[in-house]
């Protein structure tokens, strides 16, 4: 009897205990800290699924979208930026390409 | 020996710069629709469908080398599948040299030029029994007679060109739409297949000049 009251006290202490941690998220995590910069340092073999899984939460959380489709603004951007206009050659090759179809499809008519 | 190794390495530290800074891969899958004149071969087949007669499936992969200008390397396929029959490949490869520009944010027009080496086999499956084979087994104690799978097949190559101007729409900068119109001129010869290694008389398609309209879903990484 008294082994059993010293038992359920234990364990309703323990279960009454809330715990001491904080809520990080997931693109905190310290494993995509470490993955990110110039002195990346690479994942050990059991750090390869809690990395991937923190990848997927934070790509599909309110702020991994938010910073996607910053990304996605800044590369459509910049790849207009690029290539708004030909440069060197490549015009010569659209203009030989487009030519090519043009008379193609000329000579289909005719 | 020194003075070329002098004038070659910033040469190449040049181009792998130009190809590392510029990193964008193309993948496109999609299909295309074409019209070739397979006539003969379907009426020799016995069968034919929309599908397998004007419908090619494609898988496309282009990278960014320059400002406008991607190389890479495209593959067609046209398959015709009978059962416990003849099987029909067209295989058109293209090695791409395409540039594009954005007259607008996220649409681009693009212009292919691209030289093909194209090929068509056409094999069946055969089943066969050989009494030295059958022989054998039976001196394990094995009884019955055993059959043995082979294929046969008939193939042809020749060379081709391509050409095409389209215009693909991102939906994201790492997804886009993409839709051309162009065609194809292929150098086919009938009198060029091969079959077991000796020169054979193959079927007369049309295949000279095809028109080609072409949609597909670009991945870019």
């Amino acid at each position: 009897m008294r082994f059993m009251c010293i038992t359920a006290i234990m364990v309703g202490i323990l279960f009454g205990q809330e715990t001491d941690t904080v809520e990080v998220h997931p693109c905190d995590s310290p494993l995509l800290e470490q993955m990110k910069g110039n002195e990346k340092r690479p994942l050990k073999l059991s750090q390869m699924l809690p990395f991937t899984i923190n990848v997927i939460k934070c790509r599909f959380s309110e702020r991994g979208k938010n910073t996607a489709n910053i990304r996605d603004v800044r590369n459509k951007k910049m790849a207009y930026k690029d290539a708004q206009q030909f440069k060197s050659f490549s015009s010569t090759c659209a203009y030989c390409a487009a030519v090519m179809v043009f008379v193609f499809y000329l000579s289909t008519i005719f | 020996m020194l003075r070329m190794n002098q004038k070659l390495f910033p040469i190449l530290m040049i181009f792998f710069t130009a190809l590392n800074g510029q990193s964008k891969l193309h993948i496109q899958l999609g299909s295309g629709y074409y019209e070739p004149n397979l006539a003969v071969l379907n009426e020799a087949f016995g069968d034919s469908s929309f599908f397998s007669t004007n419908i090619l499936l494609n898988f496309t992969a282009t990278y960014q080398v320059y400002y406008n200008t991607r190389v890479g390397l495209g593959s067609w396929n046209s398959f015709h599948r009978l059962k416990d029959s003849f099987n029909r490949r067209f295989t058109y490869r293209a090695f791409i040299l395409e540039t594009f520009y954005y007259p607008r944010e996220a649409i681009e027009f693009n212009f292919l030029l691209a030289p093909m080496w194209n090929s068509c086999d056409i094999s069946i499956g055969i089943e066969n029994t050989n009494t030295n084979w059958s022989d054998l087994l039976s001196t394990f104690g094995n009884t019955g007679t055993f059959t043995f799978k082979s294929t046969a097949i008939m193939n042809s190559s020749w060379f081709g060109f391509t050409s095409s101007i389209g215009i693909r729409y991102y939906i994201k900068s790492s997804l886009g739409l993409d839709l051309r119109i162009g065609f194809t001129k292929n150098f086919y010869n009938k009198e060029k297949w091969k079959y077991e290694g000796e020169t054979i008389i193959g079927p007369g398609i049309k295949l000279d000049a095809l028109p080609l309209l072409r949609l597909g879903v670009v991945f870019v990484r």
